[in-house]
């Protein structure tokens, strides 16, 4: 705060009072301004700030709720959930698993999509974003109903559309890597729509004298595609592969109530082992996790932000 | 022309693709669970459709149907309950929500004071916090501390005002109202209050909107946290039924009834969706949304 006003020392301590002065007095006639901004500031105090300070010293400790003592541990919870936690372990493979099987498929997918739909003389473009959209207003809940009716193996659409081009019945929620993949299409079909439209909007704004000036230069569309579409579209797939990463950290309906976490917890996600962990009242755990939770958010972020980095600026990959 | 009859027929495929588990929820809601569990899934119930599983659910089916159900304790369910019990939460929660956002979305658009900058910062690096993080905490506070458990505080106060709602209604708010039409007004003596009410609020409908519907499928389809705050049958959502009633079932789910329920339950959303569907695609493709 000193540093926004431009204390330094060699001002005289009348002249930096005055300055003082004359700040609040200036915030006094915006009150109204500040009181239109407060709510958000109250709420993430109450509701953000003191439950994260409150939960670092409840990760330190042991407590059941209630009126039950709080018994100080240390970092027992953590070295506990990293070394000795082996369903954690377990929801931590799945999810790098699953980040292995959604990632390539649905960035993919969504921008062959999208690069379809952005042909000029399309018709009808609006009635299929609007239909590839809709799977937006579902609930994790109704599509882990409709989905687990579609991938049963004897009465499910899956496997009678599978057979009739004569593959057997695939055990999809009963064994590991079909039960993974299930989960992989059910959130594909959730999330594509969102993704297909990013991509659209994303697409339009690519300048087509660009494209114009390629063809001039002899380029032919697929050339078009990886040299100019691409490049121009890294900050957006940057943006949908990082939201993807935290969406899969924090799965939890869709799964629970499509595999329950199995076959052999092979769909076990991290968030669930959060609520088990409140369902078995082990709170200071369940805090503990949360904070390792965050930092596997953000050392990901971190990584693939490096990793990418040549990413952040379009200017930088845009040669003729 | 070949190259756009392939475009067509692969889009349309897609459509079909995209639309099926919608047909197929409403196909299974017609018929009763032995039709559902045919050696095939069936395209149209062979039988004719039959609401058996809605006037279940909506406790208007005749005792013989009841009966044959085997499901003596369904009148313990009061679905159309829940369908309120959801409305209510999320109504309330887009009114706190587009209110409170738009506020703050047009002070950091239009006005200019102390700290705007800084402040805007913080709102911006809280969208980088991942929500587990204090997940635990923030529960134990709301159903412990503050003693919301079976009430719907916990959807309201918290996300009174949101970094992504702020966010939001200040790209809305900075690029459609122009500074002239705020300096004349207040030079004619209006309040800031005023302002909002009146010029930018009227003027941000169709803004308001987008947040609004973003805000009311968010709170519609929450399950994790009405799944633990909410206990008393009465206090049930509408995912929340469902979610217990087929996990109740787990070893031989109700579908006729769950896809009934289903279908009630995304009504209203389907409707909110294609009345404003314009507005909302062209939000989501400007890319200051991820849904």
């Amino acid at each position: 705060m000193a540093q926004a006003i431009g204390t330094t020392s060699a001002i005289p301590q009348a002249s930096r009072s005055a300055r003082w002065r004359a700040l609040l007095r200036e915030m006094w006639k915006h009150r109204v301004d500040y009181l239109f901004i407060s709510p958000f500031f109250i709420v993430f105090l109450v509701f953000g700030v003191y439950p994260m300070l409150w939960g670092f010293r409840l990760s330190l400790s042991r407590w059941a709720g209630g009126q039950r003592p709080m018994e100080w541990v240390g970092l027992n919870n953590y070295i506990g959930l990293l070394t000795n936690d082996p369903l954690l372990g377990k929801a931590f493979l799945n999810t790098m698993m699953l980040l292995g099987w959604i990632l390539p498929t649905g960035l993919a997918f969504a921008l062959v999509v999208a690069v379809m739909l952005n042909v000029r003389r399309l018709r009808g473009r609006g009635i299929f974003r609007t239909l590839y959209f809709l799977p937006f207003v579902t609930s994790g809940v109704i599509v882990a109903i409709v989905f687990s009716q579609f991938l049963d193996k004897n009465y499910g659409w899956v496997n009678l559309l599978l057979g009739k081009i004569g593959i057997p019945p695939v055990p999809w929620l009963v064994e590991a890597i079909p039960a993974q993949i299930s989960v992989t299409l059910l959130l594909h079909w959730m999330g594509s729509g969102t993704n297909i439209l990013i991509f659209l909007g994303a697409l339009q704004a690519i300048d087509r004298e660009l494209y114009e000036a390629a063809e001039i230069d002899g380029a032919n569309a697929v050339q078009s595609f990886f040299r100019i579409t691409v490049p121009m579209l890294r900050p957006v797939l940057l943006f949908m592969i990082i939201t993807a990463t935290i969406g899969l950290i924090n799965l939890y309906a869709q799964v629970k109530l499509l595999t329950n976490g199995g076959p052999q917890n092979n769909t076990y996600t991290m968030f669930m082992r959060m609520m088990d962990l409140i369902a078995g009242n082990r709170f200071g755990e369940g805090a503990a996790l949360g904070f390792i939770m965050g930092a596997i958010i953000l050392v990901i972020t971190f990584v693939q932000l490096r990793l990418l980095r040549s990413w952040w600026t379009v200017e930088g990959n845009l040669k003729s | 022309m070949i190259g756009y009859a392939l475009l067509y027929a692969f889009l349309v495929i897609l459509a079909i693709i995209f639309m099926f588990p919608f047909y197929s929820m409403v196909v299974g809601s017609l018929m009763p669970k032995e039709e559902l569990f045919r050696s095939y899934p069936q395209l149209w119930p062979p039988n004719g459709p039959q609401l058996t599983a809605y006037r279940l659910l909506l406790q208007i089916a005749s005792p013989e149907e009841v009966a044959a159900s085997g499901l003596q304790n369904i009148s313990n369910y009061n679905f159309i309950r829940y369908i309120f019990n959801t409305l209510l939460i999320a109504s309330v929660a887009v009114a706190l929500q587009v209110f409170f956002n738009t506020l703050a979305g047009y002070t950091f658009a239009k006005r200019h004071f102390p700290f705007k900058n800084q402040l805007f910062g913080v709102i911006l690096a809280t969208l980088l916090l991942p929500a587990a993080i204090n997940f635990v905490p923030f529960y134990l506070l709301v159903a412990g501390t503050l003693g919301w458990k079976d009430t719907y505080w916990p959807f309201w106060i918290p996300n009174l005002a949101t970094a992504f709602g702020i966010f939001l209604m200040r790209q809305f708010i900075a690029s459609t109202i122009p500074d002239e039409l705020i300096d004349s007004a207040t030079i004619d003596g209006a309040s800031q209050f005023q302002i909002v009410t009146r010029i930018v609020m009227p003027i941000m409908a169709g803004g308001m909107v987008v947040l609004g519907i973003l805000t009311f499928v968010a709170v519609y389809n929450e399950y994790i946290l009405t799944n633990l705050i909410i206990s008393k049958p009465d206090l049930r959502t509408v995912q929340l039924f469902l979610a217990n009633f087929k996990q109740a079932t787990i070893r031989a789910p109700l579908y006729d009834l769950l896809f009934a329920g289903s279908v009630m339950a995304t009504i209203p959303l389907l409707v909110l969706f294609f009345v404003f569907q314009r507005k909302l695609v062209e939000g989501v493709m400007s890319g200051a949304i991820k849904g």
